[in-house]
């Protein structure tokens, strides 16, 4: 394994030029903390946006770890040639100027391949809930938060290339979840955010074009739902991560019927017990 | 937006059948996993396939808005046969079959799995089984005996699914007649 050669001075001020950072606060007045679960599933996310960039750039490098600030929830990584042991800053640079264009103009920028704005584009819609989340160059740099428009632009640039080049596929389906953030009051952006209870932090972006629509969505706010339409996965996802909606069902907000409220509904024929009743029907296929 | 995820527990149709057909012997322990799901610590999974069984047995009687109702409960998550279900499916169709595992047969029934069923896993069984894996269910609630098998033998081991009946770590308290001792 090719040992790093570190620089005479390879001091703090120099990490910060080689290094990215994020930082998570919460918002939350009364409970500081960051959470750790939060903390982590971002860090993994922004990881995974920049390694998928560095590999897409072609670069062979790990990420070293250079500060952690578990006060501050901070985490500050750079890349690494593998073959010299030295930080890649062009790649620090490009990952940073890609990233300022996307968010200017929601256009892709030249660096950022489909694969990469994937990846982007997760981290960017996995903020936690209540918690800020900034990222930067180093750790002394300025940071920026990562916001409602960062998000937007970011899917902007994403959805600029077509979804069959990254393996993703459309499904006529039905998924639940909580009627999250609703922006049904824009005509030119009929969409809202569905939270996945398994998923909490991939919301679904799901777009409609029916305006009638809107009534079950002012009715079903910050409840459950049930939406049915085109639905877009992404290849080993379980869940979706965006949909078409054509129907919205908003689901009881407490249970009207239980499990206690279905028993003996049904007599199975000839004395059958359930197992074999299931049997049955499957055996005979 | 809270950001803790409930457990999910996928229920084979039998389960839900089991129940409607009041069977004394499945009710006690399936009945009383209600309170975690009324109290938002599971969520109770449904493959599509598992459902397809279950309206088949209802529809027409006078069960059917009853079950129609229950489903909607929003603690229920249906579980769609996605590309990958159906991929995965497919896979365990081929990977358990006595044809690929030589000794499958015996060892099945040594479990105590019918002879009948003992050669392979039938495609109902194993969309149920893909659907509880890709969705990365907690636990797959079953009374099939070649399930809970291949869960024993294979699938606890290699994904954490745990498969058997409703007497896990979620439930806290012994089937009602039966007292702790």
């Amino acid at each position: 394994m090719p040992k790093r050669k570190r620089e005479p001075k390879e001091s703090k001020l120099a990490h910060d030029h080689f290094s990215l950072s994020l930082k998570l606060e919460t918002t939350d007045r009364n409970n500081p903390n960051v959470d750790v679960d939060d903390f982590f599933n971002t860090a993994e996310k922004w990881l995974r946006a920049l390694k998928t960039f560095a590999k897409e750039q072609g670069q062979h490098v790990k990420w070293e770890i250079v500060d952690l600030k578990k006060a501050s929830a901070l985490i500050q990584v750079q890349p690494v040639k593998v073959t010299t042991g030295r930080p890649a800053l062009a790649l620090v640079k490009k990952w940073e100027e890609g990233l300022r264009k996307i968010e200017k103009t929601g256009k892709p920028a030249p660096k950022f391949t489909p694969e990469a704005l994937s990846a982007l584009r997760e981290f960017v819609f996995s903020v936690p809930a209540n918690t800020r989340v900034s990222i930067g160059t180093g750790a002394a740099a300025e940071r920026h938060p990562i916001t409602a428009t960062t998000q937007r632009r970011v899917e902007q640039a994403a959805s600029q290339f077509p979804a069959q080049s990254t393996g993703e596929y459309v499904s006529q389906g039905s998924v639940r979840g909580r009627l999250a953030v609703l922006d049904s009051w824009n005509p030119d952006d009929r969409s809202f955010r569905l939270q996945l209870p398994l998923a909490p932090n991939k919301p679904v972006r799901c777009t409609y074009r029916d305006s009638s629509l809107s009534t079950e969505l002012g009715e079903g706010f910050d409840g459950m739902v049930e939406i049915t339409g085109q639905l877009r996965y992404k290849p080993g996802q379980p869940w979706p991560y965006a949909a078409d909606v054509e129907h919205v069902r908003v689901l009881p907000r407490k249970p009207k019927v239980s499990l206690k409220d279905l028993v003996g509904l049904v007599t199975l024929p000839e004395g059958q017990d359930s197992t074999a009743y299931v049997r049955g029907l499957r055996d005979a296929e | 937006m809270p950001n803790s995820k409930p457990a999910l527990d996928v229920w084979d149709s039998c389960c839900i059948i089991g129940i409607l057909n009041a069977e004394v012997d499945k009710l006690p322990a399936l009945l009383a996993q209600t309170q975690f799901f009324e109290t938002g610590k599971a969520l109770l999974g449904i493959p599509s396939s598992a459902v397809a069984e279950i309206y088949t047995l209802s529809d027409g009687t006078s069960a059917a808005a009853k079950i129609e109702e229950f489903l909607n409960n929003s603690y229920v998550q249906f579980l769609q046969s996605t590309r990958e279900v159906v991929t995965v499916s497919s896979k365990l169709q081929f990977r358990f079959n006595c044809n690929q595992i030589a000794d499958l047969r015996d060892k099945a029934i040594a479990a105590g799995v019918p002879n009948k069923q003992a050669s392979k896993l039938k495609s109902r069984d194993s969309e149920i089984l893909a659907a509880a894996i890709v969705y990365k269910a907690d636990r797959l609630t079953t009374y099939d005996p070649f399930l809970i098998f291949l869960g024993r033998e294979y699938i606890q081991a290699e994904t954490g699914l745990v498969i058997s009946g409703p007497s896990s770590s979620m439930l806290p308290f012994p089937p009602l007649g039966n007292p702790r001792p």
